[in-house]
C-alpha cells in the first residue's frame, strides 16, 4: 500500500509539471532540450513581450500622408509573422502537454491517497469523533454530495478512502480558450491565402464586372469562373439637418449568367454580400454626364449621346471621336481649368477631338455652342451633376472560422469563470471507538469558494 | 445645457471624494471615510445623469466623442470602485483609485475638447460600436483598481519589508491581500478585454470589410491584451506574485490608457475622432 500512496503522490507532482507546460522528458539531450524549451511558458512568456514591443513600434512608424498607411509595415514583415507563428506552435505544444493532465482530471479521481499528502495541502482538517467508520464516512458523504461534489470510495485495510469533485468541466476553459487562438490564426491565415480585396470606382447605371473592372490590392485575384456584374442603380448621401453626412448609400444589382440574382441598397456598415463576395460602401467622388447632339457631314444623321467625363461618342460615318474631358459648371476663360463656382452660372465642356484614335486637339466649348469640325457638328446640349461610388470588394473565406474561434474563446473564459475545479479526499480510519477522518481539498483557481465549502462540510461532519 | 450640471456635479463629487478618501488614508477617522463613500455615490449618480441625459437628448448610446467616452470611463471606474469597496470593506483603495476616475472625467475639459454632442459619422453607426464600449467601460473600470492596488502594494510592501513602524505600515491592508485582489479584478477583466477586440474586430468588419488592420487603436487593444496575458500566464505558472505583478498591473493600466488617449490623439488611424 505504501508503493502505491508513493506512485499517487509522484502523479500529483506530475500533475504540477504539466501546468507548467513544461513536459520534462528524462535524458539531457539536445533534441530534449529544444523540444523543453519551445512547450515552455517561459519562450510563450518571451514571446508575448517581444511581439507587444514590436506592435508598439509598428504604431509609432509615421504613415504616409498620401495612402494613410504606415511607410514601414511591420506586422507584415516575415520575422514578425514569425514570431507569431512561434507563439502559435508554443501554444499548440502546451495545450497537448496539458491533455494528459485534463483527460485525467475529466474522468474519476483516485481515492486512494495517502495522509501525508493531504497533510501537505493548503486545506487540511483532521476530525476525531466518537463513533464507527461507517458512520464517520456516511456522513462525510453526504456532506459532500449536500454541496454538489461526486463522491468516490474505496475501501481496504480497515480505511475508508473517499475522493470527491466538483466542477470539474472548468479544466477545458482554458484549454478551449487556447484552442480559440489556433483557430483564429489558422481562419486568418486560410483567409490570406484564399481571399482577396480590391477597389471599383462605378457610375450610377453602369455595370462592372468582377474578375474584369476592380483592381486588386492582393497578389490574390478571383478565378476567372467566379465572374458575375454588379450593377450601380443608384448612388446617394444623406443629410442631416445641420448639414452633416448622415449616411452613403448604393443600390446594387448582381447580374449572375445574364440574370439579376439579387438587389439592395448598401450603407456604411452593412454590405452586400453574393456567393462570399461582399461589397463596402467606402467612398465616393464627383461624376458628370454631358449630352451632346451629333449630326453627321458624312451621314447627314444626327444623333445624341450622352456620357459622363472621360467617355467619348463617335461621329457617324467617320473615323472622328469626340471625348468629354470635364464639365466646367461655371466657366472662367481666364482660368479654363478651374470652376468659378459649383453654381452653374456659365457651363462649359473641356472636350477632346481624335481622328483614327490619335488626338487632334483639345479645347473647350460653353454649352450650345456648336463646334463645327471637317466632318459633323457637334453640340453640348445638356448636363446632369453626379457621384460615382467607391466601392471595396473583399472575400474571405477564413472570416467564418476567425467569428467560429472567437466564439470558442468567449466560451472558454465563460467555462473557466462558472466552474472551478475543486477536490476533496479524505482518508477515515476508526480506532478504539473514535472515528478519525483527514481531509484534505485542493484547486487552481477560487481558493475562497473551495474554503467556503470545505469550512461547511467539515462544520457538518462534526457537529 | 442642465446636462453639464450633472457633469460638472460629478467632477466636483469625484475631486471632493479623492481629498476625503486620503483622508481617510491619513486620519483612520470613520466620519470621513463614511462621506468619502457618500460623496462617491453622489459622483455615480451626477455621473449617471450626465450620460443618461446625453442618450436623451441625442438619442443614441453616449459614444461619439472623447467627452462621451471619458465620461463613459469614468463611470466604470466609479462603478467597479463601490462594488470592491461594499464587497471587499476596503475603504482605503478609494484614494488610489479615485483620483483615477477624476483624471478620466475631467480630461474633457484639461485637454479642451468639445464636450457638445458630436455628430456619429456613419462608421460608428454600429450597435457593434455600443457593445464593443460597454465591454470596454467594464474591463477599464477593473483595470484601474487593480492598477490603485497595485500601487499600493507597492507602497506597502516596502513598508512591510523595511518593518516600518509609520502609521501607514499599521493601517494598510496587508500586502498579500492586496496582491490577490489586484490579480482577481485582473483575472476578472481580461474576457472583458478579450470582447472589447472580439466585438471591434466583427464592427470592423461590417465597416470596413477587414476584422483586423493593425490600426494603431486595435494594435494597442492587442499590446494591452497580450501585457495582461503574460501577467495571468506568469502568475499562474510561475507563481509570479509582489512586486514583479504589481508593476505589471501598473505596466497594463499603462497600456490602457494609452489605447485610449495616446491612440486617439497622438497616433491616426480609424478610431482618431479626438478632433
Amino acid at each position: 500500500m505504501a508503493k502505491k500512496n508513493k506512485e499517487r503522490l509522484n502523479t500529483v507532482d506530475e500533475e504540477k509539471e504539466i501546468i507548467d507546460g513544461e513536459d520534462r522528458e528524462s535524458g539531457t539531450n539536445g533534441i530534449t532540450e529544444v523540444w523543453n524549451f519551445f512547450s515552455s511558458m517561459k519562450l510563450g512568456l518571451i514571446l508575448f513581450l517581444i511581439i507587444a514591443a514590436a506592435a508598439i513600434v509598428g504604431t509609432l512608424i509615421p504613415p504616409d500622408p498620401q495612402t494613410n498607411l504606415p511607410k514601414f509595415n511591420i506586422y507584415g514583415q516575415i520575422w514578425f509573422r514569425g514570431l507569431l507563428g512561434l507563439l502559435c506552435m508554443n501554444l499548440l505544444v502546451c495545450s497537448l502537454n496539458r491533455w494528459k493532465f485534463i483527460s485525467r482530471a475529466l474522468g474519476n479521481p483516485k481515492a486512494r491517497v495517502s495522509e501525508n499528502y493531504l497533510k501537505k495541502l493548503k486545506q487540511f482538517s483532521s476530525i476525531r469523533k466518537k463513533g464507527n467508520l461507517a458512520g464517520m464516512a456516511g456522513s462525510l458523504e453526504a456532506a459532500l454530495k449536500e454541496k454538489g461534489y461526486r463522491v468516490f470510495k474505496e475501501e481496504a485495510d480497515g480505511t475508508t478512502f473517499l475522493a470527491a469533485d466538483k466542477g470539474r468541466v472548468g479544466v477545458l476553459g482554458s484549454f478551449v480558450t487556447h484552442l480559440s487562438f489556433l483557430i483564429i490564426t489558422a481562419g486568418a491565415i486560410y483567409g490570406g491565402f484564399t481571399g482577396y480585396e480590391g477597389f471599383v470606382n462605378a457610375l450610377e447605371g453602369q455595370s462592372f464586372s468582377l474578375t474584369k473592372d476592380v483592381s486588386w490590392s492582393t497578389a490574390h485575384r478571383p478565378d476567372p469562373d467566379e465572374e458575375f456584374q454588379v450593377k450601380v442603380n443608384r448612388f446617394w448621401i444623406d443629410y442631416r439637418p445641420d448639414g452633416s453626412v448622415k449616411d452613403y448609400y448604393s443600390d446594387l444589382t448582381v447580374i449572375d449568367q445574364g440574370q439579376e440574382k439579387t438587389k439592395k441598397v448598401i450603407e456604411v456598415n452593412d454590405p452586400l454580400n453574393y456567393k462570399g463576395v461582399k461589397f463596402y460602401q467606402s467612398s465616393f467622388g464627383p461624376a458628370n454626364r454631358v449630352t451632346a447632339k451629333v449630326a453627321s457631314k458624312k451621314t447627314m444623321q444626327e444623333n445624341e449621346y450622352t456620357v459622363y467625363e472621360e467617355n467619348g461618342f463617335p461621329v457617324e460615318g467617320t473615323d472622328t471621336e469626340v471625348r468629354v474631358l470635364r464639365f466646367i459648371p461655371d466657366f472662367d476663360p481666364s482660368n479654363p481649368g478651374q470652376s468659378r463656382s459649383n453654381l452653374p452660372n456659365n457651363p462649359a465642356v473641356i472636350y477632346e477631338l481624335l481622328k483614327g484614335g490619335q488626338s487632334v486637339e483639345t479645347n473647350y466649348k460653353l454649352l450650345n455652342v456648336p463646334i463645327q469640325t471637317d466632318d459633323a457638328t457637334v453640340t453640348f446640349t445638356g448636363y446632369q451633376v453626379g457621384n460615382y461610388t467607391g466601392l471595396s470588394v473583399r472575400k474571405d473565406p477564413g472570416v467564418p472560422i476567425v467569428w467560429t474561434g472567437s466564439g470558442l474563446m468567449v466560451l472558454g473564459m465563460l467555462i473557466s469563470y462558472l466552474w472551478q475545479h475543486r477536490k476533496i479526499w479524505a482518508v477515515v480510519r476508526e480506532a478504539n471507538g473514535i472515528a478519525i477522518a483527514d481531509i484534505g481539498a485542493t484547486t487552481d483557481k477560487n481558493k475562497l469558494g473551495l474554503e467556503n465549502d470545505f469550512n461547511a462540510i467539515v462544520d457538518t461532519v462534526q457537529d | 445645457m442642465n446636462e453639464m450640471i450633472w457633469y460638472y456635479s460629478a467632477i466636483a463629487a469625484y475631486l471632493l471624494a479623492s481629498l476625503l478618501y486620503i483622508g481617510y488614508l491619513v486620519s483612520k477617522n470613520k466620519p470621513l471615510g463614511d462621506a468619502a463613500t457618500g460623496i462617491t455615490i453622489v459622483g455615480l449618480i451626477a455621473n449617471t445623469g450626465a450620460l443618461v441625459l446625453r442618450y436623451i437628448i441625442t438619442g443614441r448610446a453616449p459614444f461619439s466623442n472623447m467627452y462621451e467616452y471619458s465620461t463613459s470611463f469614468a463611470w466604470g471606474i466609479a462603478a467597479i470602485y463601490l462594488y470592491a469597496e461594499f464587497r471587499y470593506k476596503l475603504k482605503v483603495v478609494g484614494a488610489f483609485v479615485l483620483p483615477l476616475a477624476l483624471i478620466l472625467i475631467a480630461s474633457t475639459l484639461m485637454l479642451k475638447l468639445p464636450t457638445e454632442p458630436g455628430n456619429l459619422p456613419p462608421a460608428l453607426q454600429s450597435n457593434w460600436l455600443t457593445f464593443h464600449v460597454i465591454v470596454a467601460v467594464f474591463a477599464y473600470g477593473a483595470y484601474a483598481f487593480s492598477c490603485g492596488l497595485a500601487i499600493m502594494y507597492l507602497w506597502k510592501e516596502s513598508m512591510e519589508k523595511n518593518k516600518s513602524k509609520s502609521f501607514f505600515n499599521r493601517e494598510l491592508p496587508a500586502a498579500n491581500i492586496l496582491d490577490e485582489l489586484s490579480y482577481r479584478f485582473i483575472a476578472f477583466a481580461f474576457p472583458f478585454i478579450s470582447l472589447v477586440i472580439i466585438t471591434g474586430a466583427i464592427w470592423a468588419e461590417y465597416a470596413w470589410g477587414r476584422y483586423w488592420s493593425w490600426d494603431p487603436k486595435e494594435t494597442w487593444s492587442l499590446i494591452t491584451w497580450l501585457v495582461y496575458s503574460a501577467y495571468l500566464h506568469a502568475r499562474f505558472t510561475y507563481g509570479w506574485k509582489g512586486r514583479r505583478a504589481a508593476w505589471m498591473a501598473v505596466i497594463g493600466f499603462f497600456t490602457v490608457l494609452f489605447t485610449y488617449f495616446g491612440v486617439n490623439i497622438l497616433l491616426p488611424g480609424l478610431h482618431s475622432y479626438a478632433a
